[in-house]
């Protein structure tokens, strides 16, 4: 009790603080651009540059794309590498740790229909959604730099595939699954498939994730060089969608791994 | 009445997002110290990184813009908002991401050997001692 | 051949980053093989590290290498200058000394393949985030290496002892809230310039010094990399994670984790901000009222202590204290002991952290009461432990004498005669925690049971442990010994060209 007395206290002093800072806040938010100003340095320095030529240099429609995988690319890497690194993180804190009172999953095998999550209804409509789901996930990857979309996002959609096909049918449990090494495994290599795409061109003499320089095409002409590019950012989407798959993966099986289906 | 909404809104429209965000950033701060629950206080974390992301996207808004999606070879700066802003949020995102996968595993870990995520039981019980 | 010199800063990270990325299908196939992997990728960073200095210092230019081709304030690019070659070559030994370290402490605790697996990538993760927080030149690039450090950092520490969760759950919290932080300052800083590269963002801030923007983004990056380097009010985090991180990790934790932020503050305060603003006086002036607390509270907190782990942690936030100190004195003295004191505090805590998991290992147990007479058995971790902690204390021939000399001197040259005063006070301090340990494991009556160890060894210790603490206290010695060629021949230039410009 005595703890939750001396937190209400600083509590109280907090209040306060926050209150001080929010009548900074309030002073210093005039000096703050005004919201959807054209002229402001935020909106006329880089990013005009961005709008203007990412269409010529890098060959992608979608801008965000473009800035993202191409300008800004070793940021998109290590942005990966985050996501890599919280499912090794994950396994490493949980994989293998005994849950207090563990329940035999035996159990749950052999009482097929009361146990697992779905029903009849749900056993056959999955068939039917699931093909639709990978499709739409090859889709987004494929589409990711002419419109909307791209790896994390296609990742995610074929990781949904694979967790529908783990959970709902209630015949199948324990089989067809992926093991958590392997999983993570997959998503070391999507990962290390981004950073080969950066280190190709570094033999042909440009620098790291220089997609201009990639080995592809002999001939230096301005059209073929812009077909690089695309072909850099198809690569490093398509390393950062296994990527992405391997480590909800992982996740999904470790967290399962853990499950009580009674709670 | 519709006086005052329509102050109201043109403050909001003119830099009046900003503040808000702020509030939600400080509230966000407010209850990670003041919550005694990890799950409450992960949660006000999550609160605060996105107050974060909608400050960065305030100030890529342009008035008259559409999405950085170029259209028909229409490469004029003012047809389209800032594209950067919203490149760095989608890194933000993905950190956010990770952080809150990880802060979520290390609670399950947590109730698996203390039995409770409520601060002031694990403090209670020994988080004090040496 | 020449090729591969242009690109010498990407590779210094690249190597570790893909070492970590084989680690898990090779360990997959082999469990020693992944653990090599990652060890001969830190050993070759050492050797690109080095080179890349020598580069530096020969041509005595600062290397910018762009990253994907594009020019600065477009894309993203290394700046690699005398500086921070320094400080890459600082982080590249210890991540290397540290894998080779873990290795015993694997067969001690034998874990499976994927933990084994596991740990090799996190902490070559840690390395390369910090390689790269060191390296990069572009403030939102910064925040994702921050991230990466942290991440791997609360896996380090989760993985460790008991209360290990625990501690790494409060660090996440923290951690969060300073990155976040960052991320508020970098707004602030983008909204007033629109940019990100910190060498334009340096040209378009001059004119603009004391608009409020600027102001609030500077409180925001002194919370934000406060939180990250444990600085005095904000270190709550610290001790707790420092104490019970693994311990074979623990010295790459807590030697260099809290170190490379402070460099970033360097890079933001000095190469950015203009520092001879009023406002930035204001804040330097905070800064140091939170240094000098900071100083006397660590060295206080220390004393209270009776874990061998809790007393060097705690011994951390003074010590953060002294390199905040030299930024507050501003000068070209104050700067040359803060750059110092981040090299050779380094050093001496990674060392001290080193025997700290020697004991660990071969007695399992940290309480100084129960070490006595350790001395007679463990000959070379009592040498190590002693001349690290005289060198914490500032005596002459060893590191940490000069960069505690430097800072005086600093304060003296500005005529703030008061940081004299709590750089002796605290020097005293010091030297009544650090002689209490030393006489407990000298003098001391109890003596601890040996732990049984899967394997006999020649030495006292396993070479892969011998290794990394001989490596220190030749550090130690050298950096005292040879300091007025490194202050004269490499950081001088640069901080008179780059940081007091």
């Amino acid at each position: 009790m005595k703890e939750n007395k001396s937190r209400k206290k600083l509590a109280a002093g907090l209040i306060i603080v926050i209150i001080a800072v929010g009548t900074a806040a309030v002073k210093i938010g005039a000096f703050l651009p005004t919201i959807g100003d054209a002229d402001t340095p935020a909106n006329s320095y880089v990013a005009n540059y961005y709008i203007t030529n990412a269409v010529k240099e890098t060959h992608s429609y979608n801008i965000v794309t473009a800035v993202l995988a191409d300008y800004r690319g070793f940021d998109t890497l290590f942005e990966t590498c985050v996501l890599f690194l919280s499912a090794l993180v994950t396994m490493m804190v949980l994989f293998g740790k005994e849950k207090v009172p563990k329940m035999p999953v035996k159990n749950l095998a052999e009482d097929k229909y009361s146990a697992a999550f779905g029903g009849d209804i749900m056993d056959a409509s999955f068939r039917i959604v699931v093909p639709i789901i990978l499709i739409y996930g090859i889709y987004v990857l494929f589409h990711g730099e002419i419109s909307l979309g791209g790896g994390f996002q296609a990742g995610a959609l074929i990781a949904c595939a694979y967790l529908l096909d783990r959970i709902i049918p209630s015949i199948r449990m324990g089989r067809g699954k992926i093991k958590e090494e392997t999983a993570l495994i997959i998503a070391s290599m999507g990962a290390f498939f981004y950073v080969i795409t950066g280190i190709l061109p570094m033999f042909n003499g440009g620098n790291f994730l220089e997609f201009a320089k990639l080995p592809f095409g002999s001939s230096l002409a301005a059209e073929s060089i812009v077909k690089l590019h695309t072909a850099g950012i198809l690569m490093i989407e398509v390393g950062v969608t296994v990527c992405v798959m391997g480590v909800i993966i992982a996740i999904l099986e470790v967290v399962l791994e853990r499950t009580d289906f009674d709670e | 009445m519709s006086e005052l909404i329509e102050k109201l809104e043109f403050f909001l429209a003119d830099r009046g997002i900003y503040m808000l965000t702020l509030i939600l950033f400080a509230v966000a701060v407010y209850g990670m110290i003041a919550c005694g629950n990890y799950m409450k206080k992960l949660m006000c974390m999550n609160m605060m990184q996105v107050s974060i992301i909608f400050f960065f996207l305030t100030f890529g808004q342009k008035n008259g813009g559409t999405l950085p999606v170029a259209i028909d070879e229409v490469l004029s700066a003012e047809a389209y908002i800032n594209p950067l802003p919203h490149a760095l949020m989608l890194t933000a995102i993905v950190v956010s991401l990770g952080t809150t996968g990880v802060g979520l595993a290390l609670l399950m870990r947590i109730k698996d050997i203390y039995g409770t995520i409520e601060e002031d039981r694990i403090t209670g019980d020994g988080g004090k001692k040496q | 051949m020449n090729q591969i010199a242009d690109h010498l800063p990407v590779l210094v990270i690249l190597l570790p980053l893909c070492g970590t990325l084989l680690c898990p299908i090779i360990s997959h196939f082999n469990i020693n093989a992944g653990k090599r992997t990652v060890i001969t990728a830190l050993f070759l960073s050492i050797v690109c590290a080095v080179l890349q200095l020598i580069q530096v210092i020969t041509t005595g230019e600062a290397i910018h290498y762009w990253l994907g081709g594009w020019a600065p304030p477009i894309g993203i690019e290394f700046v690699i200058d005398g500086l921070n070659g320094v400080v890459i070559l600082l982080v590249a030994i210890i991540s290397f000394t540290t894998a080779l370290y873990s290795s015993p402490f694997e067969k001690l605790e034998r874990i499976d393949r994927i933990h084994s697996a596991g740990y090799y990538s996190m902490l070559a993760f840690l390395s390369v985030g910090l390689l790269g927080l060191s390296s990069t030149g572009d403030a939102f690039n910064l925040y994702v290496f921050m991230e990466i450090t942290a991440i791997s950092g609360y896996g380090l520490i989760a993985v460790g002892e008991d209360k290990g969760p625990i501690a790494s759950f409060r660090y996440l919290m923290t951690g969060t809230i300073g990155a976040c932080m960052y991320l508020l300052g970098i707004g602030f800083l983008y909204a007033a310039t629109g940019t990100l590269n910190m060498a334009d963002l340096a040209d378009r801030l001059t004119g603009l010094m004391d608009s409020p923007l600027i102001v609030m983004s500077a409180a925001c990056l002194i919370v934000g990399f406060g939180i990250k380097m444990a600085l005095f009010p904000l270190h709550g985090w610290q001790p707790a994670a420092h104490s019970y991180a693994h311990p074979a990790a623990d010295p790459m934790i807590a030697g260099i984790m809290i170190k490379i932020p402070a460099y970033a503050m360097l890079r933001f305060f000095f190469c950015i901000f203009d520092e001879q603003s009023h406002v930035m006086q204001l804040f330097f002036n905070a800064i140091g009222v939170m240094a000098v607390i900071g100083i006397l509270f660590g060295s206080l907190k220390a004393l209270r202590y009776d874990t061998y782990n809790k007393i060097l942690a705690y011994s951390s936030i003074g010590q953060v204290g002294y390199i905040a100190m030299g930024f507050a004195i501003g000068n070209f003295y104050g700067i040359i002991g803060a750059i110092l004191h981040i090299v050779s505090h380094a050093f001496m805590k990674a060392g001290l952290f080193y025997t700290s998991g020697a004991l660990k290992y071969k007695y399992g147990i940290h309480d100084i009461n129960e070490l006595g007479q350790v001395y007679r058995k463990m000959p070379v971790t009592s040498l190590t432990m002693v001349i690290c902690a005289l060198s914490m204390i500032g005596l002459p021939p060893f590191a940490g004498f000069f960069s505690k000399w430097y800072l005086a001197l600093g304060a003296i040259e500005k005529g703030n005669y008061f940081y004299v005063a709590v750089l002796i006070l605290s020097s005293l301090l010091g030297a009544i925690y650090f002689f209490r340990i030393m006489e407990k494991l000298f003098m001391g009556e109890k003596t601890a049971r040996e732990k049984e160890l899967p394997e006999k060894s020649r030495f006292e210790l396993p070479w892969q442990m011998l290794l990394p603490l001989l490596t220190v206290v030749a550090a130690v010695i050298l950096l005292g010994l040879f300091n007025a060629y490194i202050v004269n021949g490499v950081l001088k230039t640069t901080i008179w060209e780059v940081v007091l410009t």
